[in-house]
């Protein structure tokens, strides 16, 4: 089976600092990846560079989404091909109505996929459903793009924003972050009601509280820009109690 | 120096000779001052600080050497968006209008009552094109509004194509107690470089509702447009006007507000987008006379292309202008380095009890913005166009009538 998603070999330089020494990762559909790492590791480095961020440049190696060479698209086509990256800081656009925005998005990767754009009523219902799914109220994805948005709103507004439009490949960018327990519930569960065999999840985090409720098929350790090691789920619990400090000392050896 | 004087006159005085002069209704001592002032202040030059970015007299070197007046047209399928309209500019002055409108054009029989308003504000006095406009033009519209009016009025200028130059006067009452919505517009058959200097005076009784909307758009870029425009408020009047500015090769706007009497409340909004060449100037002066009185500006200008957008924003408080409250604020997103924007506050204050702020800032979209938007799969263009219109929105949505905010919607091109 070909994998969704392939990176090999991945360096990438931000302001002439190298950042990505080297990264080699296989997603396949139908799996869940974490990518954990302490702070300055170059895990949001990664995502931005899969979303394809300004100012991040590849220096070696390639990306290789759902057979297409990811490196040459452009953000807007990447989105339209299948990523998705939901923000660690989702950015606040007041005056851009949110529901309004989002059928912009859904119809312009509708009409890249040479579908018809989606009928109002249509749209009206795919809202009220995942609506519910994500527990937001009404007034709130009625306002203007996250402004003034709670942080966990602002999280909830992602994953919102993800199961309307359905990519292939979701990248979680410290979604838990600044979530409460209730608020992280509720996000996982959206991201598990997303995922199916069809499609896949990448996590980036610090800790291993949101895999309790994201269940990863493999979790990578991120440390000065090279994956250290790869293993199942045990290895976010493994970490959890060691901390990344043994790590560090593994690799050193 | 005595020599570029020399010259400069030389030029004037030969484009005056081409202007014909047959004005009539203008009141003798303001003829005079108008007159005066032509000849003392002459073209604004380069070191002319009102007319900064803005180089008239090398336009009118350089365009309107010649002046050809364009002869009466019969207006060609105007875009006439309500039932009242009054077309002026190259045109027989067609109009249609409801009861509670009166109506006088030069060619009228002028009552005494209205001639008295003329210049009265002085703009004449202030500004070389007023000057010229009170001097050198023999088209005059009166508009009484004696009544609330239903529906808007819609005052069409029609520029046809012919010749290269024109003006036209206007003089607007609005009547104690009533409440009307003007909506101006021009409407372009040409294709000729066309110079058209317009004034209007607009008297504003007391407990009257205005609410002005110009619109100003000339999609082959090739007006060159100065216009004066004076409100004069009375006791409790409410003034809201809206100023919108897209494209042309020249839109200048002087607009004057007099705060004549307390409780007065004036509301003015501006959006301006210059593409291409043009060069958008917004000249705002809001004179409080008199206090307990409020006054709001907030313009907001786009430069793209090679376009030049100026806002000049004037405040005079009085020395008996006590409890004035007037804010002004500029916001402003450079789309282009070939571009300029340039944004100035003014303010003169000789009262000591008044609440007064002026703000302005200049920046360029958003780039985070602009990539979020985008990793949610909208074109680049597209993502430019949502953050401008969220940009703009609150200047466009503050307009009540749906028609005139679609009218306005249709034409902006982003």
């Amino acid at each position: 089976m070909t994998p969704l998603l392939s990176i090999k070999n991945l360096h990438v330089t931000v302001d002439g600092n190298e950042i990505l020494k080297g990264i080699d990762l296989e997603i396949n559909k139908g799996e869940i990846h974490a990518i954990m790492g302490p702070n300055g590791s170059g895990k949001s480095t990664l995502s931005y560079v899969l979303a394809g961020k300004d100012g991040y440049e590849v220096t070696e190696g390639e990306i290789i989404f759902n057979g297409k060479n990811l490196l040459e698209l452009s953000p807007e086509d990447r989105a339209r091909e299948g990523i998705f990256l939901a923000f660690q800081y989702p950015v606040e656009i007041p005056g851009v109505n949110n529901i309004q925005f989002l059928r912009t998005a859904l119809n312009s990767i509708r009409q890249y996929k040479g579908l018809e754009p989606i009928d109002a009523s249509e749209f009206l219902k795919l809202v009220k459903e995942k609506q519910k799914l994500l527990d937001l109220p009404a007034n709130l994805i009625n306002r203007s793009l996250n402004d003034g948005f709670s942080g966990g709103e602002k999280k909830k507004n992602e994953i919102f924003q993800l199961s309307i439009l359905n990519p292939l490949l979701a990248i979680l960018d410290e979604t838990d972050s600044g979530l409460d327990i209730d608020a992280l519930k509720v996000v996982a569960n959206g991201v598990n009601h997303y995922h199916n065999k069809e499609n896949a999840v990448l996590v980036i985090t610090h800790y291993q509280r949101l895999l309790d409720y994201i269940v990863p098929d493999f979790v990578h350790i991120l440390y000065k820009g090279k994956i250290i090691k790869s293993g199942d789920k045990s290895l976010a619990l493994e970490l959890e109690k060691s901390g990344y400090d043994a790590y560090k000392v593994e690799t050193t050896n | 120096m005595e020599l570029t004087t020399t010259q400069s006159n030389v030029f004037l005085n030969e484009w005056l000779q081409q202007i014909p002069t047959k004005v009539q209704h203008i009141p003798d001592e303001v003829l005079v001052d108008a007159l005066k002032y032509i000849e003392e202040q002459g073209i604004p030059d380069l070191k002319n600080e009102a007319y900064r970015g803005v180089p008239i007299e090398s336009i009118l070197k350089r365009y309107f050497k010649k002046i050809e007046i364009a002869s009466k047209n019969e207006v060609a399928n105007t875009q006439v968006v309500f039932k009242n309209f009054i077309v002026v500019g190259d045109a027989y002055s067609a109009l249609s209008i409801e009861k509670g409108i009166r109506v006088f054009t030069s060619a009228d029989n002028i009552p005494q009552e209205y001639l008295n308003w003329i210049g009265h504000f002085k703009l004449h006095q202030k500004d070389f094109f007023a000057a010229l406009n009170t001097g050198y033009c023999d088209k005059l519209i009166i508009i009484h509004i004696t009544e609330t009016l239903d529906q808007p009025l819609h005052l069409i200028h029609f520029i046809s194509n012919q010749g290269n130059f024109n003006q036209q006067r206007v003089l607007v009452i609005v009547d104690e107690q009533v409440k009307a919505t003007v909506l101006e517009s021009y409407h372009f058959t040409c294709q000729q470089s066309y110079f058209y200097n317009t004034l209007s005076e607009i008297i504003q009784k007391e407990h009257s509702q205005l609410h002005w909307i110009n619109v100003q758009n000339n999609p082959t870029n090739t007006i060159y447009s100065i216009n004066n425009v004076s409100f004069s408020l009375e006791k409790s009047a409410i003034l809201k006007h809206h100023q919108i500015s897209l494209k042309g090769s020249l839109w200048r706007n002087n607009i004057e507000v007099h705060i004549q009497q307390p409780d007065v409340n004036a509301e003015m909004k501006g959006l301006s987008i210059g593409k291409n060449q043009s060069i958008i100037s917004q000249y705002t002066s809001i004179l409080h006379h008199s206090g307990h009185s409020h006054s709001y500006q907030l313009y907001k200008n786009i430069a793209d292309d090679k376009s030049t957008v100026l806002f000049n924003g004037f405040i005079l408080v009085d020395k008996n202008a006590q409890k004035t409250d007037a804010y002004q604020n500029s916001k402003n997103i450079l789309l282009n380095d070939n571009a300029t924007l340039f944004a100035r506050p003014q303010l003169e204050i000789y009262a000591d009890d008044v609440r007064c702020s002026h703000g302005s800032t200049t920046g360029s979209l958003n780039e985070d913005a602009l990539f979020y938007l985008k990793t949610r799969g909208i074109e680049e263009k597209d993502a430019q166009r949502l953050l401008l219109q969220a940009f703009f929105n609150d200047i466009i949505e503050e307009i009540d009538n749906a028609d005139i905010r679609e009218f306005i919607i249709q034409q902006i091109e982003l």
